[in-house]
């Protein structure tokens, strides 16, 4: 009994360790490689660093990460909402489900450049058509995976809320949804995965700030340092949002479940 | 004592607490063809009665029970008054908890808004489930699962409590258990109690009116009224009771 806990958190720290050496050991071959081809294209971990450092303290990094960052959320919050509503209506009515399959495969296959720039051309080079944009991206997504949740859905638990006469919001809240957790938290790490990346080609495409347009900058100056230093903190916030606030809330949404061993 | 009480509101005339005429109902088969599950069955149930209905296994029992709470509205015939109005407590042969809530909140949840705060322990001491109202489903046996859905199903003292099987696969310890719970529930709330069931002596231990049903499509065969009241109803007389049916009624042999 009391020796659970400790070999759990041993298992962790070894984990960790891998994970920790396993990191090393790339950052040790870039730093190998870019020492044996001396070339401006590849210069090394070092000053990579200290191009972020620089650019955080006295430069537009923060700015940048902060505009990306907003539309990321804006995009991601809305391609969830819709593509959710959209899904669980589908999973539920064949009828819609059977009108509407063309469209969503349809979007499905159009590349995210059609969509990016047929935006900017119908509402222009605004925020209003980069937000769209990403989310219409991610939108087909979405639906797609809460459709199969909604089909999933157990006839027996809803039988029972139709029993006791649950409110409409009660049956979201406390049946539908629960059983879409985690269809949900499948979409949103997918989705956001997806959405971080289309979010820099479209502020590549038409926007005047953001880390998509500061790595189209420094690509026509050929700065490879700053393209990977924007890269590397990008990636740095998007593991961050991911530990820190993607998996505490599938822990949470897991909490009822039997713990597996 | 209760029984002797009840009984005569039926034979009053007064109107019934529900009463329903199916006059047909058919399953759709995967085929395209119908096949007819209940026919011309009638059944009235007075207030405060407890009646079980008795047939063989799939004669189509849970069928006429989710017509009668309203549950399945394709069907030809009537059921007043709309049970959609009825305040009803159902327990389905499994228990049906939401597994992502505590045993606390699956019976909170079923209440109307107003009664949601108010104070469950007297009801989960009384179903012996004071130790489990913060565990969630998963944590609890199958005779603890039946007893939440039955502390569910009676929380909100509702006009008619319905049982379907609810105890089929319990030992014999946990359902007389269970049954002691049901009785002393159907009596506190003085509700209407419609049970399904194909033990024989459970339904003559526990009813103040048998149904006995017949299969393919199911149709009501025969009714009984026991007539000693609950508390003389000892295992002898259950037996004897039984052995009478079961010679009325030769469907019933085996049970």
């Amino acid at each position: 009994m009391g020796g659970g806990p400790r070999i759990v958190t041993r298992e962790l720290w070894s984990r960790l360790a891998v994970k920790a050496l396993s990191l090393a050991t790339l950052g040790l071959a870039w730093q190998v490689v870019a020492m044996v081809a001396h070339s401006p294209a590849l210069p090394p971990p070092g000053a990579v660093f200290a191009f972020m450092a620089h650019e955080a303290v006295g430069g537009e990094l923060l700015a940048n990460l902060g505009a990306t960052l907003a539309r990321v959320a804006v995009a991601f919050a809305l391609a969830m909402l819709v593509g959710c509503a959209l899904g669980i209506a589908f999973g539920r009515r064949a009828a819609l489900d059977r009108a509407f399959d063309p469209w969503l495969v349809l979007l499905l296959n159009t590349p995210a450049l059609v969509v990016t720039v047929l935006c900017y051309i119908w509402l222009g080079l605004t925020e209003t058509a980069a937000v769209l944009a990403v989310a219409l991206n991610k939108i087909p997504n979405v639906t797609v995976l809460l459709r199969e949740g909604a089909r999933a859905l157990s006839p027996e638990l809803d039988e029972m809320a139709a029993a006791y006469r649950l409110s409409f919001v009660d049956r979201l809240r406390h049946v539908v949804l629960p059983q879409l957790e985690p269809y949900v938290a499948g979409a949103a790490r997918s989705g956001l995965a997806l959405v971080w990346k289309i979010v820099l080609v479209v502020e590549l495409l038409g926007r005047p700030n953001g880390v998509g347009y500061a790595i189209s900058v420094y690509f026509q100056l050929f700065d490879v340092t700053a393209v990977l230093g924007y890269s590397l903190a990008f990636m740095v916030v998007m593991l961050a949002v991911e530990y820190l606030v993607l998996q505490p809330f599938e822990a949470h949404a897991r909490r009822w479940r039997p713990t597996a061993r | 004592m209760c029984c002797n009480r009840l009984k005569p509101m039926l034979a009053a005339g007064a109107p019934p607490l529900v009463e329903a005429h199916i006059a047909v109902k058919r399953h759709p088969r995967p085929d395209g063809t119908a096949v007819e599950v209940v026919r011309a069955l009638d059944l009235r149930l007075g207030r405060g009665e407890f009646v079980c209905l008795i047939g063989p296994s799939g004669c189509g029992k849970t069928t006429t029970l989710r017509i009668l709470t309203g549950l399945d509205r394709d069907f030809e015939g009537w059921v007043r008054p709309d049970p959609a109005g009825l305040a009803i407590g159902l327990v389905f042969q499994e228990p049906r908890l939401l597994p992502w809530r505590t045993v606390e909140e699956n019976i909170r949840l079923t209440l109307p808004k107003a009664a949601r705060r108010q104070d469950l322990a007297p009801l989960l001491a009384a179903f012996g489930l004071a130790a489990h109202g913060a565990s969630y489903p998963h944590a609890l046996s199958l005779g603890l699962a039946r007893r939440v859905a039955l502390a569910r199903a009676v929380a909100g003292r509702p006009a008619l409590l319905v049982l379907d099987e609810p105890f089929v696969s319990l030992d014999a310890r946990a359902a007389a258990e269970l049954r002691r719970h049901v009785r002393r529930a159907a009596e506190d709330s003085g509700g209407a109690v419609l049970m399904v069931t194909h033990d024989v002596r459970e339904a003559l231990a526990l009813a103040d009116r048998l149904v006995l049903l017949g299969e393919h499509p199911a149709r009501v065969i025969g009714e009984m009224m026991p007539e000693a009241p609950r508390e003389a109803r000892t295992p002898d007389w259950v037996e004897r009771q039984r052995a009478s049916l079961a010679a009325r009624y030769p469907m019933l042999q085996d049970t």
